[in-house]
């Protein structure tokens, strides 16, 4: 390793800069042929360029450093002991710049709240660096615990874990108890946030900030804590769990045939914790990077840990609790985890930080997933790449995890987090599509693993998660020119339409067509699948339905797509339409004004129909009308979605996203378009990804507005702005419950057979297969409403939360309503 | 219940910008939804703030490159000094649009709204037109509502494929009435002119080299 510095910053830098290399080359092999005075402009645009070209010949030592620290345990081929030891040594050569001492503290600060993975390893250089110099050590205690007490004022959890991780891998250098204090006094605050019933979530949040440091803190150098008092801070832990009212809804699967009962993630680390503690405590999982250094740390300087206060008032909103979720559970051969084990535990929390931290650059994330392996103990997974059926050649006692799996599966647990994952699911998709690009050899099996498991147990996953699902597989496949292995679900083709399976296949390549278009889609699609890309879907257009005879008043029809077309007067198109009722009157129709609304709509869809602008332009043009159309009669906004829906029947996708912008216009209310989906489309249309869509995208509209005139109220607005939103917020309330009940009712009446769910001839199967798709749904709206309504009620206590002890009787009477209110719904 | 009408989704404005459209072509036109809602913007801005993490740790420089950095073509054809970038206000602080690039002349805007609205609802979203032909050219501009949808996007959208080609995603200061059509000598985007490489999604090879008489040259 003599000429470590140089070969290695080399290296670094190739890899790093790839990219931006190949980039830079060409544009330097352009620039070569370019007449002078191009390259004078040129010169300007890319001059970043030319000065890395003359590199300094003296570099920068904090330069230097934080290249160091930073590519620390990152590459196999480098002892990460030999790095620990010269870090350290430059450090502690350096130590007198103030430049370096502000730049390294800052530098591991943002580390270990960036790159979770590397903490054990940056612990150990400060340890190693600490026995060189103490001044180091103390730097960076006092640092790390004025930031440690800034997370905790804030409420940063996850930050406030990392920091927290970090202190305790350095317990070697603090003296006495180190963090004990620390820990029994967070161990207090759960108890006493328990005792109040733990609603926010915040106290099992906390215990499981206390509980997944003690593996951090066991495996490093050995410092004051004793494994008694660990034991016994488990056993009090253990005693503050209170369930979480809404817990039962957030479970992924439900039924008899589900894969594993649902598990909580804190419950299941409690656990593993326990049968540590009866096993004593190995936590083979853990690298142990200052084992060569022992000698040395044992005989370093220790420090005073600073105190760190708890906080008085306690802010941020719910913390749902975390529900286990894998999609290699039970198979052939443990290639993640056992979910009961404390790896399992350590390594969810440690990848899931990884990938919840990282969503500003998905291929950096998804480099250091590739890379798992690294930044836990050597030996700890399989080989990189290992095909899953040469896993019974792994001899006795080895390791049997697969790097690519573990990753995998992190991601996935996030696509299937209920209520809902931490960033947008796009981003979870892009990171698995990167993963996928690093090592595609790698991982596109365990993917293909992945999503037959997910697959084979589509009967009993949430209905929220099977439309992830198809979400998901669609896009990833544009990403991958839509191969896919489809010839092994061929039989399943043979199932009835409404059959989850056979639901799942039709609304995937829906979702395929709607990135792409139908031709290319069924060019990647063996012949049997030809039945799902019928011909209509082709077409440029649908058909005008006014053409063909059999139906009423096709003259009509196109005469009146010819008066919008040609922007006639309003009076023209209201004589025409006018006509058309009377003649409907006449002829003794039910309903005679719905002809003219059907017809007005379908034309607007048509002439609308090249493009998304197009139609919002007619619509933009007709938006009188057409509000004055939705106002006739309390059907008529039904009637306005209906017609829409039927005019792209064959791309309903584009249908539900005129309807969606019909909504923005106003033309509709929310609660129309749920009553369409509900009430009149037919059970049928249960099992279609669009319907899913429309009421999925409609009620959480509704959710959001109310969520914003919520926050409004605790806004400094002038008060008659606060008396306005006072007031939208309870017409908001009042028309989301409204909502809600009308789908409930809906959904409830297909359940328990009130309303015969199918058109007549429906099979017997049939229509048990679409009363428990109605279940489904009921389940994922049952779980928005009472997540809102609960959210609703920690508004009300909280939200007077300053004036909460003066204005007591206030709280009380709002809180007494606010049941009531609830009480009425249900 | 139905309609009780006190609160709405918001009133809508409308703008039609691609109004030199010749008549009688197969063109995009573009929309704009702009809901306004009927609540003091402070509100909905306080919204966002709550969901937008810009906690102070992420004022220090991370240690791993952000993937929603503008890229340098701003600062580029802005020909300013480095004082003045000091002193001027950001133009992209805020932005909430996006310029999309290395499109399919062929992909619809269906297919850029099925993508894209995976980040935040459209507000609108403007197809790039070639000068002369009034057909699509490969690139647009997609905005958001907010900025935080148009960071993600450039996070977890830019570099990924859509119709089988790596989009280019770029924040924008804004749309501008014109900025819609290509500004290449032949009414494309410039980089088709001169392409070296075939192309099916983009018109084959490069304009210019395409040889015969070159589509407007008329203009020159």
């Amino acid at each position: 390793m003599v000429d470590r510095g140089g070969r290695y910053e080399r290296d670094n830098r190739d890899n790093r800069d790839n990219r931006d290399n190949r980039e830079r080359d060409r544009g330097g092999f352009r620039d070569g042929g370019r007449p002078q005075h191009f390259k004078k402009r040129r010169y300007q645009d890319d001059d970043d360029r030319d000065y890395r070209q003359q590199r300094p010949r003296y570099e920068d030592p904090m330069v230097r450093l934080r290249k160091d620290v930073l590519a620390i345990a990152e590459s196999p081929l480098i002892k990460v002991e030999d790095s620990i030891r010269s870090i350290a040594k430059s450090l502690s050569a350096h130590w007198d710049h103030e430049a370096i001492r502000k730049g390294f503290v800052t530098l591991i600060k943002t580390l270990v709240v960036e790159q979770p993975f590397k903490i054990p390893f940056v612990a150990a250089i400060v340890l190693c660096a600490n026995a060189q110099k103490h001044e180091i050590g103390k730097l960076v205690l006092d640092e790390f615990a004025a930031q440690l007490q800034n997370y905790l004022d804030n409420c940063e959890w996850r930050n406030f874990k990392l920091t927290l991780r970090f202190m305790g891998s350095v317990s070697c250098m603090l003296d006495g108890e180190g963090v004990a204090t620390l820990l029994n006094d967070l161990a207090n605050l759960t108890g006493d946030l328990a005792a109040e019933g733990g609603s926010s979530g915040l106290s099992e949040e906390l215990s499981f900030v206390v509980l997944i440091t003690i593996p951090y803190i066991l495996t490093s150098a050995p410092g004051g804590i004793t494994e008694e008092f660990l034991t016994t801070l488990i056993e009090r832990l253990e005693g503050m769990q209170v369930p979480s009212a809404v817990e039962p809804l957030l479970s992924p699967y439900s039924g008899p045939n589900a894969p594993y009962p649902p598990m909580n993630n804190t419950t299941l680390l409690l656990n593993a914790l326990k049968d540590e503690a009866a096993s004593g405590f190995k936590f083979e999982i853990l690298a142990r990077p200052w084992e060569p250094f022992l000698a040395e740390l044992e005989a370093a300087t220790k420090h005073f840990f600073p105190t760190i206060t708890m906080p008085t008032a306690l802010e941020g909103g719910t913390i749902f609790p975390k529900v286990y979720f894998s999609v290699f559970q039970g198979a052939v051969h443990e290639t993640v985890p056992l979910q009961t084990s404390i790896s399992s535990s350590i390594l969810r929390d440690s990848i899931g930080d990884t990938i919840g931290l990282l969503d500003f650059n998905r291929i950096a994330c998804a480099r250091f997933l590739i890379d798992v392996d690294c930044y836990f103990a050597p030996n700890a997974f399989l080989k990189r790449a290992t095909p899953f059926d040469k896993i019974p050649e792994v001899s006795e006692g080895k390791s049997t995890w697969k790097p690519e799996d573990v990753c995998v599966d992190a991601i996935f647990t996030n696509i299937f987090q209920l209520p809902q994952p931490e960033h947008k699911l796009v981003y979870y998709h892009a990171t698995l599509t990167e993963v996928c690009k690093l090592a595609p050899q790698a991982v596109a099996p365990s993917l293909g693993r992945a999503i037959r498991y997910l697959y084979r147990n589509l009967e009993s996953m949430d209905v929220e998660l099977r439309y992830r699902f198809i979400d998901w597989f669609a896009h990833h496949l544009s990403n991958f020119g839509y191969t896919w292995k489809w010839t092994e679900w061929i039989p399943d083709l043979e199932l009835s339409k409404v059959h989850p399976r056979r639901s799942f296949i039709q609304e995937a390549v829906e979702k395929e067509i709607r990135l792409s278009f139908a031709n290319r889609v069924k060019s990647t699609l063996p012949e049997q699948y030809c039945e799902l890309v019928p011909e209509d879907k082709e077409k440029e257009l649908p058909d005008f339905k006014f053409e063909s005879d059999d139906i009423a008043f096709p003259e009509e029809g196109k005469q009146l797509l010819n008066l919008i077309r040609q922007k006639a007067p309003n009076e023209e198109v209201d004589t025409l339409m006018n006509a058309i009722t009377d003649a409907a009157n006449n002829k003794g129709l039910p309903d005679p004004s719905k002809y003219a609304r059907d017809m007005y709509m379908t034309c607007i869809c048509h002439i609308g129909a090249k493009s998304l602008s197009h139609v919002l332009s007619c619509i933009e043009r007709c938006k009188e009308k057409l509000t004055q159309l939705g106002q006739e009669s309390s059907q008529a906004q039904r009637q306005i979605v209906g017609t829409v829906m039927r005019y792209w029947a064959d791309q309903p996708g584009i249908g539900a996203n005129v309807i969606d912008k019909l909504l923005n216009y106003s033309i509709l209310t929310p609660l129309s378009v749920i009553e369409w989906v509900v009430l009149d489309a037919g059970g049928e249309v249960l099992p279609r990804g669009h319907a899913w869509e429309m009421v999925n995208t409609t009620t959480r509209k509704v959710v959001l507005r109310t969520r914003n005139l919520a926050s409004a109220r605790g806004e400094d607005l002038p008060e008659e702005q606060i008396a306005t939103a006072e007031q939208q917020h309870e017409v908001a309330k009042a028309e989301q419950a409204e909502l809600f009940k009308v789908v409930m009712e809906g959904l409830g009446r297909y359940e328990d057979g009130g309303v015969v769910v199918g058109k007549e001839g429906t099979s017997g199967e049939d229509v048990e297969l679409l009363k428990w798709w109605a279940a489904s749904w009921l389940r994922a709206l049952k779980r928005q409403r009472d997540i809102e309504e609960a959210e609703e009620a920690m508004r009300v206590s909280t939200g007077s939360g300053a004036g909460a002890m003066d204005e007591d009787g206030d709280e009380d009477k709002e809180g007494g309503d606010d049941e009531n209110a609830m009480e009425e719904e249900v | 219940m139905a309609g009780s009408g006190l609160v709405t989704f918001g009133r809508i404005a409308f703008l039609l910008t691609g109004k030199t459209r010749l008549p009688g072509t197969c063109s995009r036109q573009t929309f704009e939804l702009t809901i306004s809602p009927t609540l003091p913007t402070s509100i909905t801005k306080s919204a966002a703030a709550a969901t937008a993490d810009m906690s102070h740790h992420q004022q220090h420089q991370s240690t791993v490159e952000r993937l929603d950095r503008p890229s340098t073509y701003y600062d580029k054809s802005g020909k300013r000094t480095r004082d003045d970038a000091a002193n001027k206000e950001d133009p992209l602080k805020d932005a909430t649009t996006l310029y999309v690039g290395n499109l399919s002349f062929y992909t619809t805007e269906e297919q850029i709204h099925e993508l894209f609205s995976k980040c935040g609802e459209i507000k609108r979203l403007v197809m790039g037109l070639d000068r002369f032909a009034k057909t699509p050219c490969g690139f647009c501009f997609v905005e958001y509502y907010t900025h935080e949808d148009a960071l993600d996007c450039m996070k977890y959208i830019g570099g990924t494929k859509l119709d089988e080609r790596i989009v280019r995603t770029d924040l924008d200061p804004g749309f501008k009435e014109g900025r819609q059509y290509g500004r290449g000598k032949s009414g494309g985007q410039v980089r088709d002119e001169y392409r070296e490489d075939y192309d099916a999604g983009r018109g084959g090879y490069g304009r210019s080299l395409q040889g015969g008489k070159e589509m407007g040259s008329e203009y020159d």
